[in-house]
């Protein structure tokens, strides 16, 4: 293992993408062991890895993502977002929170919100005098509500790889992403009065419900999709693919929409999702090598050597993954976790769509954490400022999140509240 | 040395997949103790069942443990589809039978071409019929469910035959479909519906044994090739050793699974015209022995060894 | 993505057609995982009906998109990279540590193209079934497409990233010899 991460960690930071170091440090760490012969299995995990019908739903709701952009939705919710909170202390800053909260309803992925708001609210936000570093931080870590807030890619993965059930997962997420908006919509309140940040004007009533309403057809999306899938018109992987049905239908009633908009978000979606499953696919490769020499069983009994007191086990959990989020991106750290994370539940004895609750904020954190943070990359390109000062705007709005995950962890009630309102019968 | 093989497989550890690698394992060691060194990779570690099987195949892993129906698939030849002609083998014990008899062993054989040494079939569970949505007394019950198969042309033909309108879902989203209804029903055995808690979200099981879940374990033929001569001896009475060992387990975990099912609320039923259904796909077993003499000489002999 | 930047960036000719290839293919087989998947949702809620090869289909498409763009998403940046130590160096430092850390990727690129290659002849018996279930109900029997054409995707993705690789440094050492120092700066991930 030290061969893996001492290559990994190497190549990282010479600026080799991490889907190639996780590749080639696989490859490095099997020569190193004597094991060289396998790296002609390789192809076959890269491909078995991508070869699964859920990751489907990583295009599709990337493209739901961009045809919402441009096909009008986005700047409707943040029209909406301002008509509701822009008059009130935190200004823009409140309405980039509340917009994400709004735009995680109808998006399964946190890069598709970053991008599609970044490029709206950051100009917006500087407009107002805020530091365009903050602005980009903010609107990067609100994104971690996207794969919160049903509908979920990330939640998806989870439940298939856990056998945990999707419908649950997502209504639970509604919780923690109501937390992570109001902390998130607090600390905006109190550094715009801090640092004096101006208000928009406020909007006449007309205004107001004619923002709504305009707004509205785009706002039930996530209705439909849990009632979809509850209702069983469609899977959790098919509901991908409604959602860009309907992207599409409201975009082109909508009147922004055109053949051409479509195609170009056709090509988009495609190359960016081509990025993210090869990914996938290396870190399939990275699990394949880790199972064979039994790497997760021998890390599960060292940590059982330091405790099984389970909050113990729970806080390494925990820690690990926050660590290992520092550096990796979601699908890969559940797709390398995972047998480990269901055997830690054993003895933490959580609830199962809890405990997938707490993984997998926790992992998506890791989005808008340096030194690689997918999140910050996005608003970094979309804002021109440097990663380190936005690393640093961002502290406080991950100490926000690092606290909504406690809450998670240590309060059932948080993410089974609903569910178990809603499906009493399991 | 004690010589080093992994056997990879997707079963759980309760599941007769699993235990038919564990029982070749304990047979293996018993013929030359101290000689060989396996290790198993259950449940889905190292993949699917067609990862597994190709890596068999390939060499980069020396023996998988696999579901029958994969091995036509991915070898391309088709003699094992035999076993799940519909309603040709009645039985667990009737399965050991020919599982032991020469012809199981040829169409073991005849995956030689293919680089592979097959030297253990044995069933993981008769397959019946779980509903969701109504209770299947009866052939005209099964018109027009939407029923979870695998996507493969023999079980294709015979679903279409029953009346149903067969649907290709990934096995793990089985449960959340059948919870929702996408789907109305899956064939399905015992074990499977325990180990994946199918019971929970479908309570209408009709008991209609149309075909068993065949499991093959295989070595690669390269590696097997080059082991001296008494190994190779071992590793091949291991496979026939096993056989009746696993297929208990599978017999008892069936029976004692049914009573577990009642217990947690299943309703079993009896087929009321199982013959009316097996008329429904009695062509299929002709129009499949016609592909194969292989086939065909099974279909002879299992019909002589009921 | 600006298709008048992206026709910008490219030579014309050869490299021409390779980004109009490579871009009407990721449209189109985008197109067609949505069509298939709302067909399939229609067709089972309201006509009781299923495309017994819907699923198999898509997940080959997938398995095709994430290899064969891949290089092309790199040209984009589109792969999630730390820039900040290559950033620190100067631009000539910058290209040559790149050079070097190509150099064990490339060595990655070519073992999956070649044993990818070897892998897909090898299993090239299996026939899709998918496509034959396709097929049958078309023109009423198989066609017996072999797998070698998904499994080669893997072989095909990689050697196009390995020459994506090498043209990213051919263009960035000319581009400093003919003295646009700050070529390196327009890989930003995510951009
Ligand atoms: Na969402
Ligand atoms: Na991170």
């Amino acid at each position: 293992m030290g061969a893996f991460f001492g290559a990994f960690f190497l190549l990282l930071a010479t600026g080799v993408p991490i889907a190639l170091a996780l590749g080639v440090g696989g490859m490095i760490h099997l020569y190193m062991s004597g094991n060289g012969a396998i790296v002609l299995a390789f192809p076959q995990r890269m491909m078995a890895g991508v070869d699964q019908f859920i990751l489907l739903t990583i295009p599709l709701f990337l493209l739901a993502g961009m045809l919402m952009n441009v096909g009008g939705i986005t700047d409707r919710i943040v029209v909406f977002a301002r008509a509701m909170v822009g008059h009130r202390k935190g200004g823009m800053s409140s309405v980039t929170v509340l917009s994400s909260g709004f735009f995680a309803g109808i998006s399964g992925s946190a890069t598709a919100e970053a991008s599609a708001l970044g490029s709206i609210l950051i100009p917006a936000m500087r407009k107002q005098g805020m530091p365009p570093a903050y602005a980009a931080a903010l609107v990067g870590v609100s994104s971690i509500m996207g794969p919160i807030i049903p509908p979920s890619i990330t939640m998806i993965i989870y439940g298939v790889l856990s056998g945990t059930s999707i419908g649950q997962l997502f209504i639970a997420g509604v919780g923690p992403g109501l937390l992570l908006a109001a902390g998130l919509l607090i600390y905006a309140g109190w550094r715009a009065r801090r640092d004096g940040f101006p208000v928009t004007p406020k909007m006449r009533w007309a205004e107001r419900r004619q923002a709504t309403i305009r707004t509205l057809p785009a706002l039930v999306l996530p209705l439909i999709i849990v009632v979809g899938i509850k209702a069983g018109v469609f899977t959790p992987t098919e509901a991908a693919a409604v959602a860009v049905a309907y992207a599409l239908v409201v975009g082109f009633a909508y009147r922004d929409l055109t053949l051409r908009r479509v195609w170009e978000s056709l090509v988009a979606a495609t190359l960016v999702s081509s990025s993210i499953l090869f990914i996938t696919a290396m870190a399939s490769i990275v699990a394949f090598v880790f199972t064979l020499e039994q790497v997760p069983t021998t890390i599960a009994s060292a940590v059982l050597s330091v405790s099984e007191n389970p909050i113990v086990v729970l806080i390494m959990l925990n820690l690990a993954l926050l660590v290992l989020g520092m550096f990796l991106e979601p699908i890969s750290i559940l797709i390398l976790t995972m047998p480990i994370l269901l055997q830690f539940n054993k003895i933490i004895a959580m609830d199962p769509v809890q405990f997938g609750m707490m993984v997998v904020l926790n992992v998506v954190i890791g989005m808008a954490t340096p030194p690689v943070g997918i999140l910050l990359f996005i608003v970094c390109a979309a804002s021109g400022q440097p990663l380190t000062d936005v690393a640093k705007e961002s502290v406080p709005l991950i100490g926000i999140c690092l606290l909504v995950l406690f809450l998670v962890a240590a309060v059932p009630a948080v993410s089974l509240f609903l569910p178990h309102a809603m499906l009493p019968m399991r | 040395a004690a010589i080093n093989m992994r056997l990879a497989h997707a079963a759980n550890e309760i599941h007769p997949g699993h235990i038919a690698t564990v029982e070749f394992k304990k047979a293996l060691e018993a013929l030359v103790p101290g000689a060989t060194n396996l290790t198993i990779f259950p449940n889905r570690q190292l993949g699917e069942d067609r990862q597994n099987l190709e890596s068999a195949i390939a060499g980069t892993n020396e023996l998988c443990g696999c579901s029958g129906v994969l091995f036509p698939l991915v070898t391309g030849r088709n003699a094992l589809d035999a076993y799940q002609l519909p309603f040709l083998i009645k039985d667990y014990d009737h399965f050991s039978r020919i599982a032991t008899a020469d012809i199981g062993q040829k169409l073991l054989d005849d995956l030689e071409p293919a680089g592979l040494v097959g030297l253990q079939t044995t069933d993981i569970g008769q397959r019946h019929f779980l509903c969701a949505t109504r209770e299947v007394k009866s052939v005209p019950d099964f018109a027009g469910l939407k029923t979870r198969i695998l996507p493969v042309p023999l079980h294709k033909a015979i679903w279409e035959g029953v009346g149903t309108a067969p649907i290709g879902l990934p096995y793990g989203e089985v449960y959340g479909a059948l919870e929702t209804k996408v789907i109305d029903a899956v064939e399905i055995n015992v074990s499977s519906m325990l180990g994946e808690n199918l019971w929970e979200v479908g309570k209408n099981f009709t008991l209609t044994g149309h075909y068993p879940w065949h499991h093959v374990i295989a070595i690669n033929k390269t590696f097997f090739d080059g082991l001296p001569t008494e190994i190779q001896q071992a590793i091949k009475q291991a496979g026939r050793d096993s056989i009746a060992p696993t297929l208990e387990y599978t017999k008892k975990q069936d029976n004692e699974g049914r009573d577990e099912l009642r217990a947690k609320g299943v309703q079993i039923f009896e087929l009321e015209d199982l013959a009316g259904m097996q008329a429904k796909v009695e062509p299929i077993i002709e129009q499949w022995s016609s592909t194969s003499p292989l086939i065909k000489d099974f279909v002879g002999q299992a019909r002589a060894l009921i | 993505m600006d298709v008048n930047e992206e026709r910008a960036a490219w030579p014309s000719g050869l490299l021409g057609w390779y980004v109009k290839i490579i871009r009407f293919l990721a449209g189109i087989s985008m197109l067609a995982i949505v069509s298939i998947m709302i067909a399939q949702v229609v067709a089972r809620y309201i006509f009781n009906a299923s495309f017994i090869w819907a699923e198999e289909i898509c997940r080959y498409l997938l398995i095709w998109q994430t290899f064969l763009f891949i290089g092309m998403a790199y040209h984009r940046g589109e792969l999630v990279a730390v820039d900040v130590v290559p950033l620190m160096l100067r631009p000539h430092a910058r290209l040559v540590l790149k050079a070097i850390v190509t150099i064990p990727i490339l060595v990655f690129l070519c073992l999956m193209a070649i044993n990818g290659y070897d892998y897909a002849t090898r299993f090239g018996g299996q026939i899709v079934p998918a496509v034959d279930f396709i097929a049958m109900s078309l023109i009423g029997h198989g066609v017996g497409l072999s797998i070698f054409w998904v499994y080669v995707s893997v072989a095909m993705g990689s050697a196009l990233l390995a020459l994506h690789m090498i043209a990213a440094i051919v263009i960035e050492a000319r581009d400093l010899r003919a003295g646009r120092a700050d070529s390196g700066l327009d890989r930003i991930p995510g951009a």
